[in-house]
């Protein structure tokens, strides 16, 4: 409970300087501040990942954002990227809930920034498995994501969203994280019998 | 008479010639030396005069000079006795202003008769 | 202390080393100054490329909001000792992140860009701006400062390093080129001291050595050509000097030795001139003192017989007569012995005038006449047409001819006497021709006819009366005039006697003081013309021509004088001069070219030219044709006397018809010493003194 309630006062202090970088709106639920910076993580994500060139069809094809199972987010998201460009490309967000009928079609593997919501964390596995060797940034929240397969785990730390980075993830992904974005986070090596590349 | 002035310093001339000149029948005064002989003929005024060149005092050119320049004895005549023949003493004879000469020694014929046309020529005259 | 005056050593090193130096010194500084300009650049550079590098690393925490990740990677420059600060402003200006190296204050703010470059210098920090972008979205400003340290001590470092290095190679360059300028003051200090030597010490053998073939060693070549030429000469003068030294004591020596020789000579004149000044007046007086009591004997005597013959002691006469007889026999006699002596003495001179023939030979004539009535003789006259005047002694001429007469009266009974006068104007004499119908002279008698004091005259005096002498004098008469007697006789028939005198007759040389009788002024009292012998003086010193023209005058002669050598050869062809004096040191027309004309015109060529000069050049003037050679200042007295043996010679030659050519063609006498007699000179001698 304290914990929360200095997440929430970091947050709104933060949501006061990012008032104008962020572009969200005022007088949103305070809970839905970590999740505006998150969001706006996420969208910030983008800037720094490389997805190979066939990860898009067209110079212009927007960046689908997914959502994958329980929306934390809610309508944020879509207010931080909205309008958004980089480069050509807009964004656009798909909801899903995961199944065996989503796993078989497929459907979501269009998505290349998943965001798998902490309501999966069962399937984070199968999730990843999913994914894997497609250009898909996972991004996830809970604890353990980034070691369970997940590229990129977003958590609240002293006050601040931090993020961790599983590299091999993304490298399976064929997705390349600039270094930029590396050195703000802390670098997770999977746990298993999978030998770290050195970085 | 004529008067004949002989000035003539040596005496044994001047007494022969004074002798034979007065035979002649002149008139003769005789000067010793030259000044003698200046004043007698200033004095005497002779006729003609016989002047031996070497005389003390003063010698016969100075004496025919002062003669002849003289107003009252010019025109008496003047015959210069020299005893050199040489032609400087002829010719300062005439210089001096003597009328004519003679040489010594006297031929006295030769004398006389000079003595003569110049006294003839002084009675025409 | 004056550049200009160092010495070649300090000035050569000096120059060397500064030169040098001042090359490297701006090539170092220009090193120095590209390389500082450069490495700041670099400087700029490398800050600017930080800031790019920080600024792309800073991406992301400014894109994350990251402050203490951008802090962090600011803080990396830590490294970089000379970043003082960095600076992240996000878009709206505002420091988003900070590093400070020392705290010090930092622009809070970000300061307005000056500069387009994206640096700029503040306060002698560089500042470096950078915008940070991502994916072309501009997130903030990197604000990078510098103090630009490593600039300051490279600067320090390479100003350090350049002066100590400019300094060791300044001394090296100097101890080089101390080194090196002997190369070229070595040769010129010897020079130095070559020369030196020369000069202080007068050393001529001195010589420089040349080291190198350059300048220089030509320098010292030509040095040494010069020394050795000054060495010659210097020898030379040396050698000449030398000779001129002997040659001066020699000219002293000979200068000494004419001088007594002068001496001498005056002495001996004056000697000479003394006992002719004796002899003169001895004669005189003796000539005077004899006759005078003569005359005293002779006069009273006339005087006696005349008085007795007045008075009629007739007894006396006879007695008287025989004393004027005897008394006029002396009187002859004296003065044929005091003739004869002058003679001897060489005191006869020669009283000419001029006059005319005809009265004088009617005037002897009448005067023999007696004597020849005496005899029974008769005289008979012939004198040719072109009888007219004579020039000679008239008292001699009358002596000679009643000489003649009164011997052919004596020697001749009632004989028939001639006498005949010619003149012969081609050859310039008159002949006298005295013939008889007498006794003659037998040849032996002929012999000794003209010499006094033979026997045969001694008994004919006795015999037929007469001194004896008076052939002797007449013959010494005749040949005082330059004339000739001759005779032609056969005993029992007759005597012709021959006299030939010049209708011109010249004065001997003794009787020089005499000449001023003979000589003086245009016309003498009775009227007639004397004619003189011309000289002519040609000199350009007005002094010199009066000076001679009154010497000459005094000597009896007429003097014309030429400034120039023009006038004077107008003046020879116009006057036609026994003799010319001539100065070959004049303006205009030089002496011996004057001289040269003077012989080359046929109408001059005759005329004794007597040079007068100072210069002593007598072979050359001699070779041109000169006469003589007088040096200034001329002996008056040698001058005359020249200038009279002309005369004579010129007289000689004119009026001696069987004589050679004249004398001015013939051998020409150098010297009076070497004179021969022309006639008769040897009273030359007397009065110059004899050698």
């Amino acid at each position: 409970m304290l914990r929360r309630l200095a997440i929430l006062l970091a947050v709104f202090s933060m949501t006061l300087n990012w008032t104008a970088s962020a572009g969200a709106q005022a007088g949103e639920a305070s809970d839905s501040s970590e999740y505006l910076v998150k969001a706006g993580f996420i969208y910030n994500f983008a800037k720094f990942v490389e997805w190979p060139s066939t990860a898009f069809a067209e110079p212009d094809s927007p960046i689908v954002i997914g959502v994958l199972g329980t929306d934390p987010f809610g309508d944020i998201i879509n207010h931080v990227v909205e309008g958004k460009k980089i480069g050509a490309r807009g964004f656009v967000v798909r909801r899903f809930k995961w199944s065996k009928e989503l796993k078989d079609s497929k459907d979501f593997t269009n998505c290349r920034i998943l965001f798998v919501s902490s309501s999966e964390k069962m399937h984070f596995e199968e999730v990843v498995e999913a994914v894997k060797g497609l250009p898909i940034l996972t991004v996830g929240e809970a604890p353990g994501f980034a070691e369970r397969g997940g590229m990129i785990r977003l958590m609240l730390e002293d006050n601040r969203v931090r993020f961790e980075v599983n590299v091999e993830a993304a490298h399976e992904g064929n997705l390349n994280i600039s270094s930029r974005l590396l050195t703000l986070a802390r670098i997770i090596a999977p746990t298993g019998p999978v030998a770290r590349k050195p970085g | 008479m004529p008067t004949i002035l002989l000035v003539e310093d040596n005496e044994m001339n001047r007494d022969m010639l004074s002798r034979r000149l007065q035979r002649k029948g002149y008139t003769v005064i005789a000067a010793h030396d030259g000044e003698q002989g200046h004043l007698l003929a200033c004095s005497k005024s002779p006729d003609l005069i016989l002047m031996d060149i070497s005389l003390p005092m003063m010698n016969g050119w100075e004496v025919t000079r002062l003669l002849k320049s003289n107003e009252s004895t010019k025109h008496i005549p003047i015959i210069a006795l020299t005893a050199h023949a040489m032609v400087t003493d002829r010719e300062k004879a005439f210089e001096a202003g003597c009328d004519d000469y003679d040489t010594k020694p006297i031929e006295f014929s030769r004398l006389s008769e000079k003595i003569e046309n110049f006294l003839l020529a002084k009675k025409l005259s | 202390m004056n550049f200009h005056n160092l010495s070649i050593k300090r000035k050569l090193t000096l120059i060397t080393m500064l030169t040098s130096s001042a090359a490297l010194v701006l090539s170092a500084l220009s090193f120095l100054i590209y390389d500082l300009v450069s490495f700041r650049h670099l400087l700029i550079q490398d800050l600017r490329t930080q800031a790019e590098i920080i600024g792309y690393n800073s991406a992301g925490a400014m894109e994350f909001k990251d402050v203490p990740a951008a802090t962090a990677t600011l803080t990396a420059l830590t490294a970089k000792e000379d970043i003082v600060a960095a600076v992240l402003y996000s878009v709206d200006g505002k420091e988003f992140a900070h590093y400070s190296r020392t705290n010090d204050a930092f622009p809070k703010v970000l300061p307005p860009l000056s500069q387009d470059q994206g640096y700029r210098f503040d306060g002698g920090y560089l500042q470096v701006f950078h915008d940070v972008t991502l994916n072309g979205e501009h997130l903030g400003t990197l604000f990078l400062q510098s103090d630009m340290r490593q600039w300051s001590v490279r600067a320090k470092r390479y100003g350090g390093i350049l002066c100590v290095f400019v300094l060791i190679s300044g001394t090296f360059a100097l101890f080089v080129s101390s080194k090196l300028q002997r190369l070229i003051s070595r040769p010129i200090l010897h020079l130095e001291d070559s020369m030196r030597e020369v000069s202080v010490k007068k050393n001529y053998e001195v010589r420089a050595t040349k080291s190198y073939g350059d300048e220089i060693g030509r320098l010292i070549d030509g040095f040494n050509t010069m020394l050795s030429e000054i060495q010659h000469r210097d020898g030379a003068l040396r050698s000449a000097n030398d000779e001129l030294k002997t040659r001066t004591l020699e000219l002293e020596k000979e200068i000494l030795h004419r001088r007594q020789t002068q001496e001498e000579l005056l002495t001996a004149k004056h000697t000479a001139e003394e006992a002719s000044r004796a002899k003169s007046t001895f004669l005189a007086n003796m000539s005077h003192e004899l006759r005078t009591p003569l005359n005293a004997i002779i006069g009273y005597s006339e005087m006696l017989d005349e008085e007795a013959r007045e008075s009629g002691c007739s007894e006396n006469v006879e007695d008287l007569r025989k004393i004027q007889s005897a008394g006029k026999h002396l009187l002859s006699l004296i003065n044929d012995v005091l003739d004869l002596s002058k003679i001897e003495a060489g005191k006869m001179g020669l009283h000419l005038e001029d006059f005319e023939v005809l009265p004088l030979i009617d005037e002897i004539v009448t005067t023999v006449q007696p004597a020849a009535a005496k005899n029974g003789n008769e005289i008979k006259l012939h004198v040719s047409e072109n009888v007219g005047f004579m020039r000679a002694d008239i008292t001699k001429v009358r002596q000679i001819l009643f000489n003649l007469l009164s011997n052919a009266c004596k020697f001749t009974d009632h004989g028939t006497i001639t006498v005949d006068v010619d003149q012969n104007d081609r050859d310039g004499y008159m002949r006298f021709c005295v013939s008889d119908t007498g006794i003659g002279i037998s040849e032996k008698q002929q012999q000794n006819l003209f010499f006094e004091f033979s026997q045969a005259d001694a008994s004919i005096a006795r015999k037929y009366g007469g001194t004896g002498l008076g052939l002797a004098i007449t013959h010494r008469f005749v040949q005082l005039m330059r004339g000739q007697i001759s005779v032609e006789s056969e005993p029992g028939k007759g005597s012709i006697f021959t006299v030939q005198l010049p209708t011109q007759v010249a004065l001997d040389n003794t009787k020089l003081a005499r000449a001023v009788a003979a000589n003086e002024g245009e016309t003498s009292p009775a009227g007639s013309k004397i004619y003189q012998d011309t000289i002519l003086v040609i000199d350009d010193d007005a002094s010199v021509r009066d000076l001679m023209s009154r010497s000459l005058t005094k000597s009896g002669f007429r003097v014309v004088v030429a400034s120039n050598g023009e006038e004077g050869l107008r003046l020879a062809k116009q006057e036609n001069p026994l003799v010319i004096t001539l100065d070959v040191v004049m303006p205009e027309f030089d002496g011996w070219s004057v001289l040269k004309k003077l012989k080359n015109d046929p109408a001059l060529t005759d005329i004794p030219v007597i040079i007068v000069t100072i210069v002593d050049n007598e072979p050359m003037g001699l070779d041109l044709g000169a006469a003589s050679y007088l040096v200034k200042p001329v002996d008056r007295d040698r001058l005359a006397v020249l200038v009279e043996r002309y005369r004579m010679a010129h007289s000689a030659s004119v009026n001696r018809p069987h004589s050679a050519p004249s004398v001015s063609g013939a051998k020409k006498p150098k010297r009076l010493s070497e004179l021969k007699s022309i006639g008769d000179l040897d009273h030359a001698d007397d009065l110059v003194g004899r050698r």
